[in-house]
């Protein structure tokens, strides 16, 4: 599963997607791989204004990394190439991701994360 | 609250179909006369000028997800053409099927699409084992793929088996009585739809308010025996003022096929 992945995914249980802690998911146990991509200007200043920034920070901080905490502007983005590919860059991950309660942990199995619920949570 | 049928669209374009030859002996569903159908859509140019109007180059970027990819082969053909067939390539996609084999192929075949065609394609995310799009955050999607199991059928397969059996697994090659018998089971989630066809779909159709961005569209696929009037009269009378309207159709075998667009 890819970072950015993670920006747009929340708890699937019907009754959790109102609340503040059915999103971000939490990873836990995660193997981190990052991959270069190519500097994409148009894509990170398009995607940049609908990712959760605050989310982002919290994803990253659970993988071992530091995103800064307000979101970048975006000129000073395009002039930054460090903090561009890592927003950008393409994050394999094992592990699980899941609500911070515990209740509904996802297995991220083979970089394919598993969101099918068990029948007694549908 | 009136829709009316798409004004003639002339002649799709004729952009490369991904390849799907890494898929060996995996049950999923193979590119069938419905792919074929959906990717002649997208391929119209006035679909291409619809989406443009929709979801114009400079804003935010969109999101593209399909429901059911099976192979793979409609979402690794729109995410490796996104610069033709929407106007931009900053489109970011992600897959969704109930079938962990299914989306580790589709993995696989839009990877290969997009590594293939870079100057026109999109950002692919991932793929997801998801019952519909139940693991995305609300009204995130802008574009949004869905060609359903339509077939009527006398049952409607659940999912339990899956939400409440082993993890899954890849299957290829089977030789075992189980996987034959995994085999049987997801196949027939590809096709079989319940009553009229349209169980799964209207499962969809309820939450749709939920899933799209208001700037979102769905990409239905429906066939004759899901009668299309009646699910164009349920969605047009759906709260918040719906559109539906019929984007292409052909007769295939015994089944007449038709993609529909619906949005606020």
């Amino acid at each position: 599963m890819k970072l950015l992945t993670a920006n747009f995914l929340s708890c699937a249980v019907k009754a959790c997607k109102s609340s503040p802690l059915s999103f971000p998911l939490h990873f836990r146990d995660a193997e981190l791989a990052s991959k270069s991509v190519p500097y994409n200007p148009l894509l990170l200043s398009n995607l940049l204004p609908r990712l959760d920034w605050p989310a982002l920070v919290t994803s990253s901080k659970e993988l071992g990394f530091t995103l800064p905490d307000t979101k970048p502007e975006l000129p000073r983005l395009s002039a930054s190439s460090s903090s561009a590919t890592t927003a950008d860059g393409d994050m394999n991950m094992d592990g699980t991701v899941g609500e911070e309660n515990e209740k509904t942990l996802r297995m991220l199995h083979k970089t394919v994360g598993n969101f099918l619920l068990p029948s007694h949570l549908v | 609250m009136t829709s009316t049928s798409a004004p003639p669209s002339g002649t799709p374009l004729k952009l490369p179909t991904p390849s799907t030859s890494h898929i060996t002996s995996q049950p999923v569903y193979p590119p069938s006369e419905d792919s074929y159908l959906l990717l002649d859509a997208f391929s119209l140019p006035s679909e291409i000028a619809f989406i443009s109007s929709r979801l114009p180059a400079g804003t935010p970027s969109p999101l593209l997800v399909e429901i059911g990819t099976g192979s793979g082969v409609v979402s690794a053909f729109l995410a490796a053409h996104a610069g033709v067939l929407f106007g931009r390539q900053d489109v970011i996609t992600m897959g969704l099927d109930v079938s962990y084999t299914a989306n580790t192929v589709t993995t696989t075949t839009i990877s290969t699409a997009c590594s293939q065609h870079p100057e026109t394609s999109a950002t692919f995310l991932d793929c997801m084992t998801s019952d519909l799009t139940s693991c995305l955050k609300p009204n995130c999607v802008d574009i949004l793929v869905f060609n359903p199991p339509y077939v009527p059928t006398s049952e409607h397969p659940s999912l339990s088996t899956l939400r409440d059996g082993k993890q899954q697994k890849v299957i290829i090659n089977s030789k075992s009585k189980e996987d034959y018998d995994m085999e049987d089971y997801l196949f027939s989630l590809t096709y079989a739809g319940g009553d009229k066809g349209m169980e799964t779909t209207d499962m969809l159709l309820d939450q749709l308010h939920e899933v799209l961005s208001e700037r979102g569209v769905l990409y239905l696929l429906l066939c004759a025996g899901n009668r299309p009037p009646e699910v164009l009269e349920r969605v047009t009378g759906m709260e918040s003022g719906w559109k539906m309207e019929r984007v292409i159709e052909r007769r295939a075998g015994s089944e007449i096929l038709s993609i529909w667009r619906v949005y606020r």
